[in-house]
């Protein structure tokens, strides 16, 4: 009773909502990504090792902008520098992995998995590179310059955090007080849903996750839209792992920095039944449940079982799906094998 | 505007410059020289960037790779006594356990990347049994109690996906994923409430030496002490050479074995052929999950001597690649099983012998594994050039 009332209380503290919001949104742009990729038909088990290549790659950038290419600081150049590195190192992680399984028709989960491996690998040694110079006892790489140009908020934050109504001071910190990365996912989100769903091109992109085969003998170009979708999926959850690092922990990188946010954006794009729009407010109950525990004042065991339950949830919903076998609720169906046009 | 361009390229009749088509056969010897070819290039690229890190040349790597499966003895005598010899072939063992595991679920085309969480499932069983039942058994029958425990307990993690996907075609890949780190958490949530110290991660070692129950529930080391150390896993050795055994008779030479494969081949086939689809893949999922159970048996009772989030070391997943690229076959994934154990052991001594950063494994690992996942098409296809007209 005391941990109900507990994480009552909790849920509706505005700090609370920020940290949910801010963990959310990072599992959205994983589980976007994912999205994306799964939708051309092909499991990428490999955007946890994905998305820490994206964040060791803004990492990267803002470092060396901060320390080495600049003597005076822009944010905005700030900004792109570390975006422009974030999406060329997810991009090759994508590359890797659509060239073994698209090109040479790999096992995708196989290939994934390796590819989770050499990501978190890269990121740790580019990583802990980078802290030993900077002199940080080889433990933190610290750019908070760039974290700082990454949070910069919309401005009328400013005002609505400053003024003597408490109701416009709670709004403003629920709802503006994150940099534009965040509103970026939404309407990414959102206008994903429409690529998906209102375009020809979406169309096209479902037939090949769907039946390749026919999508084929349509004149849709299969490993075109495979490898464009991965790729694209590849940056947008590669820009994930940077915004966890740069808004949610500030611009500090520390080894296995991530965690396991990948694995769980896996699990959101699973609970979101492959629909973008329902990834959204996946993606705040999600965050909720990852932060409730550190939020919540229980000891740590509890908090570990908070932390289950977005597996659990997961587990919930693969399986009422399956029961309901509703055609639009399925994964899409050739998810996880590899197209050879002379073997149909 | 795109669709008329496309219809009219598409009339024009012309033959791709690339052809790719399946190779019927291909000489054992042929597809052996890709897949090494493969491996030599991947050591090649790894050299150089460890050259370019570290500025180490062949040679140092060399020694330094020998040194970690052999420390510095000089005979096969002593290097078969050695620490590192043995942590080696402990490394090759559970891997090769835990991918013998995976062995009739993935011929079955179950896709079980649930070994992490059933892996957890038996070395938190053990530890346990061992931390609170020592005082009420005599050893033979703590062993008897670990086992089986840790079996059911993998079993259990094992089956209720294929429950699921047996009587509702439930997604196996993402739920056997998801009870990976439903397990981590309740391992976690165990190594906090039985936690050694307050505030420590994991267990502590669970019967320490020199406490009154001294090595109980622990595997002797000290079998075969005369030829090896005292510190050989050899009862390791014993256990997987067995599973190896008892795998491929099951699946090469039982009735229910020949079933999986049918199963795997085709499900239509094998409903036509009046074999229960949905029996066979619970039942094998029982199979796989119980061996994942007692390999996690084995690295506590045998080596751990805990449980934490991290003993079980991502093996789960390797062990994924290992058997997948060992083709299902015991001998391949042993060797896949010992390359990828003295990849992680050599890195980790170059670390120290050279100052490579210890990250930098995973990084070297992961590139070995893409040129032999990729080595794989050069052996199911072939490409053709498109020819001239008139030649053949």
């Amino acid at each position: 009773m005391d941990y109900i009332i507990s994480a009552i209380t909790t849920i509706f503290s505005t700090s609370f909502v920020t940290m949910a919001i801010t963990k959310g949104i990072s599992l959205l742009y994983g589980a976007l990504g994912e999205m994306m990729t799964e939708k051309a038909g092909n499991m990428n088990l490999g955007i946890p090792g994905i998305m820490y290549m994206g964040a060791v790659g803004g990492i990267f950038g803002a470092y060396m902008y901060e320390n080495n290419w600049s003597s005076s600081f822009s944010p905005f150049l700030a900004i792109l520098v570390a975006l422009a590195f974030c999406l060329l190192f997810s991009m090759l992680g994508g590359l890797i992995y659509s060239f073994l399984t698209i090109t040479l028709k790999a096992n995708q989960n196989v290939t994934g998995l390796a590819l989770t491996t050499f990501g978190t690998g890269f990121a740790n040694f580019l990583g802990g590179s980078l802290a030993k110079l900077s002199g940080n006892d080889g433990l933190a790489v610290v750019v908070r310059k760039t974290g700082k140009a990454f949070k910069t908020t919309l401005p009328f934050y400013e005002p609505m955090a400053n003024s003597n109504s408490g109701f416009l001071k709670t709004v403003g910190e629920v709802l503006f007080s994150y940099g534009f990365l965040t509103y970026v996912c939404i309407a990414l989100a959102i206008g994903l849903a429409f690529v998906f769903n209102r375009t020809r091109w979406g169309l096209n992109l479902r037939a090949v996750g769907e039946n390749p085969g026919a999508a084929d003998a349509a004149g849709v170009n299969v490993n075109a839209y495979k490898y464009i979708a991965t790729m694209a999926g590849s940056a947008v959850a590669g820009i994930g792992g940077m915004y966890f690092v740069m808004e949610r922990i500030s611009g500090v990188w520390q080894n296995n920095a991530l965690g396991d946010t990948g694995w769980l954006a896996v699990a959101l794009v699973i609970f979101a039944l492959w629909r973008p729009g329902r990834a959204i407010w996946g993606s705040l109950l999600f965050g909720g449940l990852c932060v409730l525990g550190t939020c919540m004042n229980v000891p740590d065991q509890t908090k570990e079982i908070v932390r289950m339950l977005p597996y659990i949830m997961t587990v919930l919903v693969l399986v009422v799906t399956s029961l309901r076998k509703r055609r639009e609720d399925q994964p899409p169906q050739s998810l996880g094998l590899s197209y050879f046009r002379e073997e149909r | 505007m795109s669709k008329d361009t496309t219809n009219t390229k598409a009339l024009q009749p012309k033959q791709p410059l690339l052809h790719i088509v399946r190779r019927a056969d291909l000489a054992w010897w042929k597809s052996w020289l890709f897949r090494i070819g493969a491996f030599v290039i991947s050591c090649i690229v790894c050299l150089i960037i460890i050259n370019s890190v570290t500025g180490a040349g062949a040679s140092d790597v060399w020694k330094a790779l020998v040194k970690s499966f052999i420390g510095s003895s000089t005979s096969v005598g002593e290097a078969i006594k050695t620490i590192q010899f043995w942590a080696v072939i402990r490394e090759t063992l559970l891997l090769l356990g835990i991918a013998l595991a995976l062995v009739p679920a993935f011929k079955m085309r179950f896709w079980n990347i649930g070994a992490r969480g059933q892996f957890f499932a038996g070395a938190l069983t053990t530890a346990i049994v061992m931390k609170f039942l020592t005082p009420y058994m005599s050893t033979g029958m703590l062993f008897v109690t670990m086992i089986v425990g840790s079996v059911l307990a993998g079993a259990l993690w094992g089956v209720i996906p294929a429950i699921f996907k047996a009587k509702w075609n439930t997604n196996e890949t993402l739920f056997t994923l998801m009870m990976n780190y439903i397990m981590v958490q309740i391992v976690a949530y165990c190594s906090i409430i039985w936690a050694a110290r307050e505030g420590a991660p994991g267990m502590g070692v669970i019967n320490k030496l020199g406490s009154e129950f001294y090595m109980k529930g622990w595997f002797a080391t000290d079998i075969m002490s005369g030829v090896f150390s005292d510190k050989n896993d050899m009862i390791m050795v014993f256990i997987v050479v067995a599973l190896a055994a008892f795998m491929w008779v099951y699946m090469n030479r039982t009735k229910r074995g020949y079933e999986i494969s049918v199963v795997g081949e085709s499900e239509n086939t094998a409903r036509y052929a009046g074999i229960n689809v949905k029996s066979v893949i619970i039942r094998t999922m029982l199979l796989s999950g119980a061996i994942c159970g007692l390999i996690g048996f084995m690295m506590v009772s045998g080596y751990a001597h805990t449980v934490s989030v991290d003993t079980e070391g991502m093996r789960g997943f390797t062990a994924i690649i290992v058997t997948w690229l060992g083709k299902f076959k015991v001998g391949y994934m042993a060797l896949v099983s010992l390359l990828l154990s003295l990849l992680s052991a050599g890195t980790s001594q170059l670390a120290t012998s050279i100052g490579l950063k210890e990250t930098l494994a995973d990084v070297l690992v992961g590139i070995v594994l893409f040129f032999i996942i990729g080595s794989e098409f050069f052996v199911n296809y072939k490409i053709k050039f498109r020819r001239k007209e008139g030649t053949k």
